[in-house]
């Protein structure tokens, strides 16, 4: 059993992919989220291969080594699990686990909604299935303007004076579970390609939500397992008080939901032991 | 039990939608294609009420009495599957039965696809469930150096508009009769009639695309076309033309369903003398058909019927739905 990760390039859905893998065995998919790279998958590749499976974890479309189309309507939701199906198939694999972390988490919840026959379990970091709203996504999903949650400062908020990087701290010390290579590997990365790509995605929040109109009401039927950090911002999203607890409403098969105490966004990446150990009860259990 | 027909405007997906529909009980749904109306289900519509179900059949996104809009990409299988699903809400229906003729038969095939939970059987009239191929529709469709399949003369917005818009009622009337299984076999040109002139298009060609029947086919009546061409004369057809210009843009927005089969109970009807069995591949997909469907309980081949194969054909038709449903 190898537990090194190598490197290939496939076609996919009328694109190159670039994937990171480890391991043989029942095939694990592992979709990383913005602005990030195969590599936030580095700790869970060889541990998933340790375990007996085929772990693979591309830079997804728009990303890393993978192609990044031009017009901002080919990152779809269906564009993005439509690589994963068609990732299964360059594979020569049946079926599939797939997980996924922040954007890669709805990319993953939404291949185990539409194709359960391909996907027979799914794994959620960070961001939780969200059944299709009434309202346009953009639009906040009926959040009046005026309320705490969108004042300057709450979360998610960028002012509108100074943007985005007005309010980004520069650490003078990385934490623990984060190396100044990894900072250095990302960097790299994304001096090459630009962040367009990965943006892009954001563009078609609202395209998303008007063509998963037949999805409205839709359940996710296979198994699944949701972890998040407890200090994730993505979890004091609004609404996501409401939804995270009755999780199982939309995921009947739900088998677990993990708050993992003290854990912020980047949740298999800082809790990386405990993620995998999660990760891989869970997959035994299938 | 009353069979007979009462009209409603909902709200569904974002628009306003004109149903006609009758009967009570379990809900089947029935979708039009191009260029049709809730019209076409009129022989449907009491017998399935008379059977026990309640029909309801919608003037499609784009057609007659429901909104119509603007934007081209407003027109794909999602948004109109996503009707569908709307349409069961409203209704407050749990499931129903989805049956589709012609385009029709592509949004019942998808939404069964797509919603097996909502759609509990699905019947496709005229077009079976094609599989997602592995290249974009439009670059494999026949071109020659004169000609182009209709297919791809409707992509440039407004062309085949003016062409149908000309002479609104001559082209429904012709059209209706074209294709249909009345059509003698000497006038019939097979594929050649879905291939348009490169120079002029239709327009140029009226005279000779468009056969101008004496008498009508005993199945259609000269007042069934004033009421189309009536309504086509109000909306005009670029609501209708607009699903074929996002045939590419379904085909890339299916790709989580490359591969995918159908597994709610089926039905497929079709005329032999219509055009579309002999479209393309539909040689080899027709007798195939239950390797993607595969809980296809029957194909039904309606000898000497053509395109319109609900209305040339009512009795039958209704005979076998009713007894597809009852069998559910």
């Amino acid at each position: 059993m190898t537990t090194e990760v190598t490197h290939r390039i496939v076609e996919t859905n009328g694109i190159r992919m670039h994937l990171a893998e480890a391991g043989s065995g029942p095939l694990v998919v592992l979709c990383h989220g913005f602005p990030e790279s195969w590599y936030s998958w580095r700790h869970q590749l060889p541990a998933l291969a340790e375990a007996g499976f085929h772990a693979v974890a591309p830079d997804m479309r728009g990303y890393g080594q993978t192609e990044r189309p031009e017009a901002i309507d080919q990152y779809t939701l269906l564009h993005l699990v439509g690589d994963m199906v068609s990732l299964l198939d360059a594979l020569g694999a049946d079926q599939a686990v797939i997980a996924g972390h922040d954007w890669g988490a709805p990319v993953a919840w939404h291949a185990a909604l539409l194709r359960p026959d391909r996907f027979r379990a799914v794994i959620g970091l960070s961001v939780p299935y969200r059944p299709r709203g009434i309202l346009y996504s953009a639009a906040g999903d009926a959040t009046p303007r005026e309320s705490s949650v969108t004042a300057v400062g709450a979360v998610g908020m960028v002012p509108r004076k100074g943007g985005f990087l007005s309010g980004l701290e520069d650490p003078t010390n990385l934490p623990s579970w984060l190396s100044k290579a990894d900072v250095a590997f990302y960097t790299d990365e994304f001096a090459r390609t630009g962040f367009t790509g990965g943006l892009n995605w954001y563009r078609n929040i609202d395209r998303n939500w008007e063509l998963l109109a037949p999805f409205a009401g839709a359940r996710v039927m296979v198994p699944a397992l949701y972890i998040a950090g407890d200090r994730d911002l993505v979890v004091a999203f609004p609404g996501m008080d409401k939804l995270i607890p009755n999780l199982a409403n939309f995921v009947p098969q739900l088998r677990g939901t993990i708050m993992l105490p003290g854990c912020g966004h980047w949740t298999q990446q800082e809790r990386a032991g405990e993620v995998n150990a999660a990760m891989i009860d869970f997959l035994r259990q299938l | 039990m009353p069979s007979e027909v009462t009209h409603r405007t909902v709200e569904t997906n974002g628009i306003r939608m004109h149903l006609a529909e009758a009967g009570a009980g379990p809900l089947v749904v029935l979708c039009h294609g191009c260029p049709e109306l809730w019209y076409s289900w009129r022989h449907q519509l009491p017998a399935l009420a008379a059977a026990g179900f309640h029909a309801v059949a919608p003037d499609m996104r784009g057609y007659g009495r429901t909104d119509r809009p603007e934007a081209i990409d407003q027109y794909t299988l999602f948004h109109l599957v996503g009707d569908m699903v709307g349409l069961l809400d409203v209704l407050d229906a749990e499931n129903a039965v989805i049956v589709g003729n012609d385009w029709g038969a592509s949004v019942a095939w998808h939404a069964a696809l797509m919603r097996p939970d909502r759609f509990r059987g699905v019947i496709g009239l005229s077009v079976p469930f094609r599989p997602r191929g592995q290249v974009r529709p439009t670059a494999v469709m026949p071109q020659t150096e004169d000609a182009v399949f209709y297919q791809l003369y409707y992509q440039t917005p407004g062309v085949a508009e003016a062409a149908f818009e000309h002479d609104v009622r001559r082209f429904i009337r012709g059209n209706l009769y074209s294709i249909s299984g009345d059509m003698p076999a000497r006038e019939a040109r097979g594929a050649a009639a879905l291939m348009v002139p490169r120079k002029g298009g239709l327009l140029a060609r009226w005279a000779t695309h468009f056969v101008k029947p004496a008498v009508l086919p005993p199945w259609v009546s000269e007042n069934d076309v004033d009421f189309c061409a009536n309504e086509f004369a109000r909306t005009g057809f670029r609501g209708a033309i607009n699903w074929y210009r996002n045939i590419d843009r379904n085909w890339e927005l299916l790709a989580p369903y490359a591969g995918a089969r159908i597994t709610v109970p089926a039905l497929y009807i079709a005329g032999d003398r219509d055009p579309v069995v002999s479209f393309p591949g539909m040689d080899r997909l027709i007798p195939n058909l239950a390797d993607f469907v595969p809980q296809l309980r029957a194909t039904i081949m309606l000898p000497g019927c053509g395109h319109w194969t609900q209305q040339e054909r009512a009795a039958e038709v209704n005979a076998a739905m009713i007894d597809f449903l009852r069998r559910l």
